[in-house]
């Protein structure tokens, strides 16, 4: 399978005349890597080539679809050595390749998540944290994204312990609740011990306060990951590769056989 | 012969535009500067052609900029005309290469990119951009603007005397917005393209 996709690879390169007049193998691997999940979306659905040119008959009759969607594939991946995963694939693209029913990845589409690996600055350290961003479709048809999730134990001290019984006692009302003075500055027992039993805290909420008090300092995203949820009963993992080589840009990284919602992915990451 | 066919749809897209700006966005003088006003699919792949354009606008900018050989005058009008292509605000995301490969970037205001860029410590620069790799398909944001992104190749070489001191190769991503704007002169809107941030993805030595 490997030197079926190397084969590819090289094949659709050479059919593009625009890469005639370059010699620098360099840029001639920039030009051939997915430079952005729209161009991953648009190959996939075999609607345009790596410069956004649409596909013509010529091209199709040189590459199919089935080899093509080959192509986004992360070759380095040690996965494709395992046949398994190889039949994995093989099935995916046979099902989204029907030709009585193909299947399309959506341009844009409420089916993809961002997971976002930031680092953060908390009392002079770093700190990594990770956001998951959602994209949202307005009623008019316009498309955002919104911060949906965090992931991160800064807020861990905060969270609610099951190894100490404590409680605000049942007639602590008679005393004007003397005993809240204690447990605000207590610092052993996290406060959200004396809430109901399914409280949690609000993380997103925690990170935002951190933020505008500039406990937190944000500086940048260093990993992006999609999880694209379009095509029913299956996860694709789209990662960047950044490498001098014509595999390289946005790449499916791993594929997953799974009937799972956005939300319940998102709920399982818990 | 490509590129002939590409400069005739152009300009045949062109006189489009204008009738198009003519006919359906001209609105009365109380009506707010931003309309819920749709384009269709065509217009967007005409302004997928067009965006091309402003961005090969700003290129030549860049380039113009960032020559010691051309006259300061010359240089200074690529900086304002380079700064009004973009919208308020917009970044410019720089990449360099150190001696052992770490990858360093910072982003600054545009104006302060372009400022920069005429002062660099080599005695000339030479800046190369490929075609335009890719412009992804419009879409429209919840205000009633339409993003895109251009991806752009850019070849930085900073010499000393003949001496190259300095050479590689950054992928560019630029956001694009297409924003309704008012044209005061014949009191109606029109659909104008800006540039806004420019995120450097990845940088090669060269």
């Amino acid at each position: 399978m490997m030197k079926r996709l190397f084969i590819i690879s090289i094949i659709f390169l050479i059919s593009n005349p625009a890469f005639n007049q370059i010699t620098d193998s360099k840029v001639l691997n920039l030009f051939a890597s997915v430079k952005q999940l729209n161009e991953l979306i648009n190959r996939f659905n075999y609607v345009s080539d790596n410069l956004g040119n649409k596909l013509d008959d010529e091209f199709k009759t040189v590459i199919s679809r089935e080899n093509y969607i080959l192509s986004l594939f992360n070759f380095e991946n040690e996965l494709l050595n395992d046949s398994s995963y190889q039949n994995t694939i093989n099935k995916f693209i046979a099902e989204v390749c029907d030709t009585l029913n193909p299947l399309f990845l959506k341009r844009f589409s409420e089916g993809i998540l961002a997971e976002l690996e930031c680092p953060v600055i908390i009392e002079n350290r770093e700190k990594l944290i990770t956001l998951y961003l959602l994209p949202e479709i307005g009623e008019n048809g316009s498309y955002k994204w919104i911060i949906k999730d965090i992931k991160t134990d800064l807020y861990q001290h905060l969270e609610k312990r099951n190894d100490t019984l404590v409680f605000i006692n049942p007639l602590n009302n008679e005393t004007g609740f003397i005993s809240l003075q204690r447990i605000f500055t207590e610092k052993t027992i996290p406060v959200s011990n004396y809430t109901t039993d399914d409280f949690t805290i609000d993380k997103l909420s925690l990170f935002f306060n951190d933020i505008y008090t500039n406990r937190i300092k944000f500086t940048t995203v260093k990993n992006c990951t999609y999880y694209i949820f379009d095509i029913d009963g299956w996860v694709l993992e789209v990662e960047e590769f950044i490498r001098d080589k014509k595999n390289s840009g946005w790449l499916i990284n791993n594929l997953q056989k799974k009937d799972i919602t956005v939300t319940q992915f998102l709920d399982q990451l818990e | 012969m490509k590129y002939k066919r590409v400069i005739l749809v152009l300009a045949f897209f062109s006189f489009s535009i204008l009738s198009f700006s003519q006919n359906k966005v001209a609105v009365n003088k109380e009506s707010p500067v931003v309309d819920e006003i749709n384009l269709s699919s065509s217009d967007i792949e005409v302004f997928k052609e067009k965006t091309k354009q402003k961005v090969m606008e700003f290129e030549q900018h860049i380039v113009t900029i960032g020559s010691k050989d051309e006259p300061d005058e010359k240089r200074n009008l690529a900086e304002r005309e380079a700064l009004k292509l973009f919208y308020t605000g917009a970044t410019m995301e720089t990449s360099y290469v150190e001696a052992d490969g770490t990858i360093v970037k910072r982003a600054r205001p545009i104006a302060k990119y372009l400022s920069r860029l005429k002062s660099l410590p080599y005695t000339k620069v030479v800046i190369k951009f490929y075609d335009i790799a890719y412009v992804t398909d419009f879409v429209k944001g919840p205000d009633g603007r339409y993003y895109s992104t251009a991806t752009i190749i850019q070849e930085f070489t900073g010499f000393s005397g003949d001496n190259i001191i300095y050479k590689d190769i950054t992928k560019k991503e630029i956001e694009i917005v297409i924003d309704l704007v008012e044209d005061k002169f014949f009191n109606e809107k029109q659909w104008k393209i800006f540039l806004g941030d420019i995120k450097a993805s990845e940088t090669r030595n060269a």
